[in-house]
Protein backbone atom coordinates (compact mmCIF):
# COMPACT_ATOMS: atom_id res chain seq x y z
CA UNK A 1 0.00 0.00 0.00
CA UNK A 2 2.71 2.18 1.13
CA UNK A 3 4.94 1.24 -1.89
CA UNK A 4 1.75 1.90 -4.54
CA UNK A 5 1.44 5.55 -2.43
CA UNK A 6 4.95 6.47 -2.99
CA UNK A 7 4.88 5.00 -6.51
CA UNK A 8 1.76 7.44 -7.64
CA UNK A 9 3.41 10.19 -5.69
CA UNK A 10 6.82 9.71 -7.86
CA UNK A 11 4.40 9.54 -11.19
CA UNK A 12 2.65 12.41 -10.00
CA UNK A 13 5.87 14.62 -9.57
CA UNK A 14 7.51 13.18 -13.17
CA UNK A 15 4.31 14.29 -14.61
CA UNK A 16 3.54 17.58 -13.19
CA UNK A 17 7.94 18.44 -14.03
CA UNK A 18 7.28 17.27 -17.88
CA UNK A 19 4.18 18.80 -18.09
CA UNK A 20 5.71 22.27 -16.98
CA UNK A 21 8.45 21.52 -18.34
CA UNK A 22 7.01 21.68 -22.35
CA UNK A 23 3.73 24.69 -21.17
CA UNK A 24 6.18 26.98 -19.24
CA UNK A 25 9.21 27.33 -21.66
CA UNK A 26 6.92 27.83 -25.01
CA UNK A 27 8.76 29.96 -26.89
CA UNK A 28 11.94 28.31 -25.84
CA UNK A 29 10.42 24.91 -26.61
CA UNK A 30 8.90 26.37 -30.14
CA UNK A 31 12.63 27.26 -31.27
CA UNK A 32 13.80 24.18 -30.22
CA UNK A 33 11.25 22.29 -32.14
CA UNK A 34 11.98 24.61 -35.49
CA UNK A 35 15.63 23.93 -35.40
CA UNK A 36 15.42 20.33 -34.85
CA UNK A 37 12.62 19.65 -37.47
CA UNK A 38 14.71 22.31 -39.79
CA UNK A 39 17.47 19.79 -39.68
CA UNK A 40 15.69 16.49 -40.01
CA UNK A 41 14.31 17.65 -43.20
CA UNK A 42 17.31 19.23 -44.55
CA UNK A 43 18.96 15.99 -43.77
CA UNK A 44 16.53 13.90 -45.59
CA UNK A 45 15.96 16.37 -48.74
CA UNK A 46 19.56 16.81 -49.31
CA UNK A 47 20.06 12.60 -48.29
CA UNK A 48 17.12 12.05 -51.31
CA UNK A 49 19.38 14.84 -53.79
CA UNK A 50 22.47 12.46 -53.52
CA UNK A 51 20.14 9.09 -53.35
CA UNK A 52 21.77 7.73 -50.47
CA UNK A 53 20.04 5.83 -47.36
CA UNK A 54 20.76 7.89 -44.36
CA UNK A 55 20.89 4.60 -42.30
CA UNK A 56 23.11 2.70 -44.29
CA UNK A 57 25.98 4.88 -46.28
CA UNK A 58 28.39 6.81 -45.23
CA UNK A 59 26.75 10.24 -46.58
CA UNK A 60 23.88 9.79 -44.42
CA UNK A 61 25.65 8.48 -40.94
CA UNK A 62 27.09 12.33 -41.14
CA UNK A 63 23.77 13.90 -42.11
CA UNK A 64 22.84 11.73 -39.12
CA UNK A 65 26.07 13.31 -37.30
CA UNK A 66 24.89 16.57 -38.51
CA UNK A 67 20.83 16.17 -37.11
CA UNK A 68 22.41 14.86 -33.41
CA UNK A 69 25.00 17.67 -33.43
CA UNK A 70 22.05 20.34 -33.77
CA UNK A 71 19.59 18.59 -31.92
CA UNK A 72 21.92 18.17 -29.31
CA UNK A 73 23.13 21.63 -28.79
CA UNK A 74 19.52 22.71 -29.12
CA UNK A 75 18.27 20.39 -26.42
CA UNK A 76 21.58 21.26 -23.95
CA UNK A 77 20.08 25.08 -24.33
CA UNK A 78 16.42 24.09 -22.95
CA UNK A 79 18.18 22.14 -20.30
CA UNK A 80 19.98 25.41 -19.49
CA UNK A 81 17.73 27.29 -19.31
CA UNK A 82 15.14 25.27 -16.98
CA UNK A 83 17.66 24.68 -14.80
CA UNK A 84 16.85 27.46 -12.00
CA UNK A 85 13.58 26.03 -12.30
CA UNK A 86 14.74 22.54 -11.31
CA UNK A 87 16.64 24.08 -8.63
CA UNK A 88 14.24 25.41 -6.75
CA UNK A 89 12.13 22.40 -7.19
CA UNK A 90 14.91 20.57 -5.57
CA UNK A 91 14.78 23.14 -2.34
CA UNK A 92 11.61 22.05 -2.05
CA UNK A 93 11.82 18.47 -1.39
CA UNK A 94 11.83 17.26 -5.26
CA UNK A 95 14.79 14.87 -5.64
CA UNK A 96 17.18 15.64 -8.27
CA UNK A 97 17.00 11.64 -9.84
CA UNK A 98 13.01 12.61 -10.14
CA UNK A 99 13.67 15.62 -12.16
CA UNK A 100 16.54 15.11 -14.31
CA UNK A 101 14.57 11.96 -15.52
CA UNK A 102 11.40 14.25 -15.94
CA UNK A 103 13.65 16.87 -18.02
CA UNK A 104 15.20 14.10 -19.75
CA UNK A 105 11.50 13.44 -21.20
CA UNK A 106 10.53 17.20 -21.66
CA UNK A 107 14.02 17.10 -24.18
CA UNK A 108 12.68 13.47 -25.58
CA UNK A 109 9.53 15.39 -26.22
CA UNK A 110 11.00 18.21 -27.80
CA UNK A 111 13.73 16.39 -30.33
CA UNK A 112 10.88 13.87 -31.13
CA UNK A 113 8.85 16.20 -31.64
CA UNK A 114 10.71 18.30 -34.06
CA UNK A 115 11.63 14.98 -36.05
CA UNK A 116 8.58 14.01 -36.66
CA UNK A 117 7.69 17.82 -37.89
CA UNK A 118 10.40 17.19 -40.00
CA UNK A 119 9.35 14.23 -41.06
CA UNK A 120 5.93 15.29 -42.19
CA UNK A 121 7.15 18.22 -43.87
CA UNK A 122 9.69 15.94 -46.14
CA UNK A 123 6.40 14.00 -46.82
CA UNK A 124 4.42 16.91 -47.60
CA UNK A 125 6.89 17.94 -50.04
CA UNK A 126 7.59 14.88 -51.39
CA UNK A 127 4.29 12.60 -51.03
CA UNK A 128 6.26 9.38 -52.75
CA UNK A 129 9.28 9.67 -50.33
CA UNK A 130 7.31 7.23 -47.82
CA UNK A 131 9.50 4.06 -48.06
CA UNK A 132 12.90 6.42 -48.15
CA UNK A 133 11.21 8.49 -44.68
CA UNK A 134 10.42 4.71 -43.43
CA UNK A 135 13.82 3.44 -43.90
CA UNK A 136 15.05 6.65 -41.66
CA UNK A 137 12.91 6.70 -38.96
CA UNK A 138 14.91 4.19 -36.87
CA UNK A 139 18.16 5.93 -37.34
CA UNK A 140 16.26 9.86 -36.50
CA UNK A 141 14.47 8.31 -33.46
CA UNK A 142 17.78 7.14 -32.01
CA UNK A 143 19.24 9.88 -33.05
CA UNK A 144 16.70 12.36 -31.23
CA UNK A 145 17.10 9.96 -28.33
CA UNK A 146 21.38 10.51 -27.92
CA UNK A 147 20.93 14.20 -28.27
CA UNK A 148 18.79 14.33 -25.34
CA UNK A 149 21.83 13.42 -23.24
CA UNK A 150 23.98 16.22 -23.21
CA UNK A 151 20.99 18.11 -21.71
CA UNK A 152 19.99 15.19 -19.04
CA UNK A 153 23.95 14.62 -18.03
CA UNK A 154 24.22 18.60 -17.68
CA UNK A 155 20.97 18.53 -15.43
CA UNK A 156 21.68 15.51 -13.42
CA UNK A 157 25.48 16.99 -12.25
CA UNK A 158 23.93 20.41 -11.52
CA UNK A 159 21.50 18.87 -9.22
CA UNK A 160 23.54 16.52 -7.73
CA UNK A 161 25.28 19.75 -6.45
CA UNK A 162 25.08 21.86 -3.52
CA UNK A 163 23.45 25.25 -4.20
CA UNK A 164 26.44 27.27 -3.06
CA UNK A 165 29.03 24.89 -5.18
CA UNK A 166 26.58 25.69 -8.10
CA UNK A 167 27.35 29.37 -7.65
CA UNK A 168 30.90 29.36 -6.85
CA UNK A 169 31.44 27.69 -10.29
CA UNK A 170 28.99 29.69 -11.89
CA UNK B 1 14.75 12.84 30.22
CA UNK B 2 16.15 15.82 28.64
CA UNK B 3 15.07 16.56 25.20
CA UNK B 4 17.75 16.20 22.54
CA UNK B 5 18.41 18.43 19.84
CA UNK B 6 16.66 18.31 16.67
CA UNK B 7 19.86 20.32 14.97
CA UNK B 8 23.30 20.39 16.40
CA UNK B 9 26.02 21.86 14.52
CA UNK B 10 29.23 20.58 15.81
CA UNK B 11 32.83 22.94 15.12
CA UNK B 12 31.41 23.81 11.89
CA UNK B 13 33.34 25.48 9.43
CA UNK B 14 32.70 27.36 6.21
CA UNK B 15 35.58 28.81 3.66
CA UNK B 16 35.25 29.54 -0.08
CA UNK B 17 37.98 29.23 -2.07
CA UNK B 18 39.15 31.20 -5.03
CA UNK B 19 42.14 30.73 -6.99
CA UNK B 20 44.20 33.85 -5.38
CA UNK B 21 42.51 33.78 -2.04
CA UNK B 22 40.52 31.30 1.23
CA UNK B 23 37.81 33.56 2.33
CA UNK B 24 37.17 32.22 5.91
CA UNK B 25 33.58 32.84 6.69
CA UNK B 26 33.52 31.35 10.34
CA UNK B 27 34.76 28.35 11.76
CA UNK B 28 34.75 26.48 15.41
CA UNK B 29 30.91 27.43 15.07
CA UNK B 30 28.56 24.64 17.38
CA UNK B 31 25.35 24.79 18.20
CA UNK B 32 22.49 23.45 19.86
CA UNK B 33 18.51 23.81 18.23
CA UNK B 34 15.83 22.01 20.13
CA UNK B 35 12.31 21.17 19.42
CA UNK B 36 10.42 24.30 19.44
CA UNK B 37 13.55 26.55 19.54
CA UNK B 38 12.85 30.02 17.94
CA UNK B 39 16.52 31.05 16.79
CA UNK B 40 17.45 34.21 15.13
CA UNK B 41 20.48 34.55 13.18
CA UNK B 42 21.06 38.01 13.14
CA UNK B 43 24.05 40.33 12.18
CA UNK B 44 25.38 42.39 8.80
CA UNK B 45 25.38 41.94 5.52
CA UNK B 46 27.96 39.55 4.64
CA UNK B 47 28.31 37.95 8.10
CA UNK B 48 27.40 34.66 6.93
CA UNK B 49 23.95 34.65 8.37
CA UNK B 50 22.69 32.68 4.59
CA UNK B 51 25.54 31.01 4.28
CA UNK B 52 24.84 29.47 8.05
CA UNK B 53 21.43 29.18 7.09
CA UNK B 54 21.92 27.51 3.82
CA UNK B 55 24.08 25.11 5.98
CA UNK B 56 21.70 23.99 8.43
CA UNK B 57 19.11 23.50 5.48
CA UNK B 58 21.49 21.34 3.89
CA UNK B 59 21.61 23.60 0.96
CA UNK B 60 25.53 24.16 1.25
CA UNK B 61 28.18 22.11 2.44
CA UNK B 62 30.53 23.06 5.30
CA UNK B 63 34.15 23.07 4.74
CA UNK B 64 34.59 20.60 7.96
CA UNK B 65 32.62 20.00 11.06
CA UNK B 66 29.41 17.98 11.65
CA UNK B 67 25.77 18.81 11.31
CA UNK B 68 23.23 16.72 12.84
CA UNK B 69 19.48 16.93 11.93
CA UNK B 70 17.12 14.17 14.05
CA UNK B 71 20.76 12.75 14.82
CA UNK B 72 21.33 11.82 11.05
CA UNK B 73 24.98 14.28 9.77
CA UNK B 74 23.90 15.47 6.52
CA UNK B 75 27.00 16.93 5.66
CA UNK B 76 27.23 12.76 4.28
CA UNK B 77 23.99 12.76 2.86
CA UNK B 78 23.52 12.55 -1.12
CA UNK B 79 21.80 15.25 -2.36
CA UNK B 80 18.23 12.90 -3.06
CA UNK B 81 18.36 12.23 0.33
CA UNK B 82 19.13 15.71 1.23
CA UNK B 83 15.93 16.72 -1.01
CA UNK B 84 14.12 13.79 0.78
CA UNK B 85 15.16 15.04 4.64
CA UNK B 86 14.14 18.87 3.67
CA UNK B 87 10.54 17.77 1.96
CA UNK B 88 9.97 15.43 5.23
CA UNK B 89 10.88 18.02 8.09
CA UNK B 90 11.66 21.04 6.45
CA UNK B 91 9.86 24.06 4.92
CA UNK B 92 12.44 27.09 3.55
CA UNK B 93 12.03 30.53 2.31
CA UNK B 94 15.23 31.72 0.68
CA UNK B 95 16.01 35.74 0.87
CA UNK B 96 15.56 35.58 -3.04
CA UNK B 97 11.86 33.79 -2.67
CA UNK B 98 12.69 31.49 -5.81
CA UNK B 99 8.95 31.29 -6.84
CA UNK B 100 8.36 30.21 -10.06
CA UNK B 101 6.77 33.30 -11.90
CA UNK B 102 4.98 31.36 -14.53
CA UNK B 103 3.11 29.69 -12.31
CA UNK B 104 0.14 30.89 -10.38
CA UNK B 105 0.37 31.56 -5.94
CA UNK B 106 -1.52 28.55 -5.82
CA UNK B 107 0.80 26.07 -8.50
CA UNK B 108 3.48 27.68 -6.52
CA UNK B 109 2.55 26.72 -2.78
CA UNK B 110 1.72 23.65 -4.24
CA UNK B 111 4.64 22.09 -5.13
CA UNK B 112 6.20 20.87 -1.87
CA UNK B 113 2.50 19.09 -1.91
CA UNK B 114 3.67 17.46 -5.39
CA UNK B 115 7.54 16.87 -3.90
CA UNK B 116 5.84 14.47 -0.98
CA UNK B 117 3.62 12.56 -3.62
CA UNK B 118 0.02 14.20 -1.26
CA UNK B 119 -3.14 13.43 -3.56
CA UNK B 120 -4.79 15.89 -5.35
CA UNK B 121 -7.89 16.48 -3.40
CA UNK B 122 -5.69 16.75 -0.01
CA UNK B 123 -3.19 19.42 -1.49
CA UNK B 124 -6.57 21.63 -2.88
CA UNK B 125 -7.72 21.63 0.94
CA UNK B 126 -4.20 22.37 2.31
CA UNK B 127 -3.07 24.98 0.26
CA UNK B 128 -6.84 26.52 1.21
CA UNK B 129 -5.77 26.39 4.54
CA UNK B 130 -2.28 28.08 4.09
CA UNK B 131 -3.96 30.74 2.10
CA UNK B 132 -6.02 31.65 4.28
CA UNK B 133 -3.94 31.69 7.16
CA UNK B 134 -1.11 33.53 5.31
CA UNK B 135 -4.45 36.33 4.16
CA UNK B 136 -3.92 35.21 0.52
CA UNK B 137 -7.27 33.59 -0.19
CA UNK B 138 -8.50 34.48 -3.44
CA UNK B 139 -5.37 35.15 -4.67
CA UNK B 140 -4.54 31.84 -5.10
CA UNK B 141 -5.38 32.12 -9.53
CA UNK B 142 -2.90 35.37 -9.49
CA UNK B 143 0.49 34.85 -11.26
CA UNK B 144 3.14 35.54 -9.48
CA UNK B 145 4.37 38.37 -11.90
CA UNK B 146 1.90 40.35 -10.75
CA UNK B 147 2.49 40.94 -7.03
CA UNK B 148 3.88 43.04 -5.59
CA UNK B 149 6.90 42.19 -3.30
CA UNK B 150 5.03 42.11 0.13
CA UNK B 151 2.80 39.57 -1.32
CA UNK B 152 5.60 37.30 -2.96
CA UNK B 153 7.24 37.06 0.33
CA UNK B 154 4.09 35.79 2.22
CA UNK B 155 3.34 33.45 -0.60
CA UNK B 156 7.04 32.50 0.01
CA UNK B 157 6.46 31.87 3.71
CA UNK B 158 2.88 30.17 2.78
CA UNK B 159 5.06 27.53 0.74
CA UNK B 160 7.11 26.85 3.60
CA UNK B 161 4.61 26.32 5.89
CA UNK B 162 2.18 24.34 3.54
CA UNK B 163 3.31 20.64 4.36
CA UNK B 164 3.04 21.53 8.34
CA UNK B 165 6.74 20.62 8.41
CA UNK B 166 8.40 20.56 12.24
CA UNK B 167 11.46 22.65 11.24
CA UNK B 168 10.74 26.15 9.47
CA UNK B 169 14.06 28.38 8.17
CA UNK B 170 13.26 31.07 6.50
CA UNK B 171 15.91 33.37 5.41
CA UNK B 172 14.80 37.22 5.64
CA UNK B 173 11.51 37.36 5.87
CA UNK B 174 11.11 40.77 6.89
CA UNK B 175 13.34 42.27 4.29
CA UNK B 176 11.91 45.05 2.20
CA UNK B 177 8.69 44.77 3.66
CA UNK B 178 6.16 47.62 5.05
CA UNK B 179 6.05 47.90 8.43
CA UNK B 180 2.24 46.37 8.67
CA UNK B 181 3.15 43.24 6.72
CA UNK B 182 6.53 43.04 9.06
CA UNK B 183 4.14 43.17 12.15
CA UNK B 184 1.59 40.71 10.86
CA UNK B 185 4.76 38.00 9.60
CA UNK B 186 6.83 38.33 12.98
CA UNK B 187 2.70 37.71 14.87
CA UNK B 188 2.78 34.69 12.29
CA UNK B 189 5.73 33.30 13.43
CA UNK B 190 5.08 33.93 16.87
CA UNK B 191 1.97 32.02 16.69
CA UNK B 192 3.88 29.05 14.92
CA UNK B 193 6.25 29.04 17.45
CA UNK B 194 3.95 29.36 20.54
CA UNK B 195 0.85 27.42 19.56
CA UNK B 196 1.60 25.01 17.33
CA UNK B 197 5.26 24.45 19.01
CA UNK B 198 7.44 25.09 15.25
CA UNK B 199 11.16 24.71 15.12
CA UNK B 200 12.12 28.09 13.79
CA UNK B 201 15.07 29.36 12.14
CA UNK B 202 14.85 32.84 10.92
CA UNK B 203 17.64 34.56 9.87
CA UNK B 204 17.21 38.34 10.06
CA UNK B 205 19.05 42.26 10.21
CA UNK B 206 16.64 43.88 12.16
CA UNK B 207 16.07 43.76 15.77
CA UNK B 208 12.28 43.52 16.14
CA UNK B 209 12.41 39.45 15.29
CA UNK B 210 15.11 39.08 17.51
CA UNK B 211 13.00 40.47 20.21
CA UNK B 212 10.43 37.30 20.11
CA UNK B 213 12.93 35.11 19.10
CA UNK B 214 13.97 32.43 22.28
CA UNK B 215 17.90 32.02 21.20
CA UNK B 216 19.53 34.65 19.45
CA UNK B 217 23.00 34.19 17.78
CA UNK B 218 24.53 36.75 16.70
CA UNK B 219 27.41 36.68 13.30
CA UNK B 220 29.95 39.51 13.43
CA UNK B 221 30.95 40.54 10.01
CA UNK B 222 34.89 39.41 10.53
CA UNK B 223 35.63 36.65 7.21
CA UNK B 224 39.17 36.37 7.00
CA UNK B 225 40.68 36.28 3.71
CA UNK B 226 44.17 34.85 2.93
CA UNK B 227 46.12 34.11 -0.18
CA UNK B 228 45.46 30.35 -1.45
CA UNK B 229 48.79 29.44 -0.65
CA UNK B 230 49.53 30.10 2.57
CA UNK B 231 49.25 27.84 5.65
CA UNK B 232 45.91 27.58 7.11
CA UNK B 233 47.25 26.85 10.51
CA UNK B 234 48.40 30.16 11.22
CA UNK B 235 45.08 31.38 10.12
CA UNK B 236 43.07 33.09 13.68
CA UNK B 237 40.34 30.95 14.87
CA UNK B 238 36.85 32.87 14.59
CA UNK B 239 34.33 31.42 16.85
CA UNK B 240 31.06 32.53 18.18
Amino acid sequence: MKTAKGLAGWVYSVKWITTHGIRDFRKLNVVAIVLVSSSVFFALYLAQKMNCSLSSSLEGFSLLALITLVSSLTLHHVAEKSLKNLLVLKVLGFDPLTSSFSQWLVLIFLGITGASIGCATFLLQSPSSLKFLLDSAFALVACELLAAVPGFVLVARSLNKSLAELSENA
Amino acid sequence: MPEKPIIRLIDVEKVYRTEDEVILIFNGLSLDIYPNDFLVITGSTGSGKTTLMNIIAGLDRPSSGMVLVNGVDITKLSEDKLSRLRAKLMGISLQSQSLLPNLTVYENVELPLIARGVPPRKRAEMVEQVLDVIGLLGKGYRRIERLSFGERQCVSIARALVTDPPILVLDEPTQHLDPMTTEFIISLLRGLHMRKGKTLIVTTRTRKLADVATKVLQLRKRSFRYPASEDRAASPRLSE
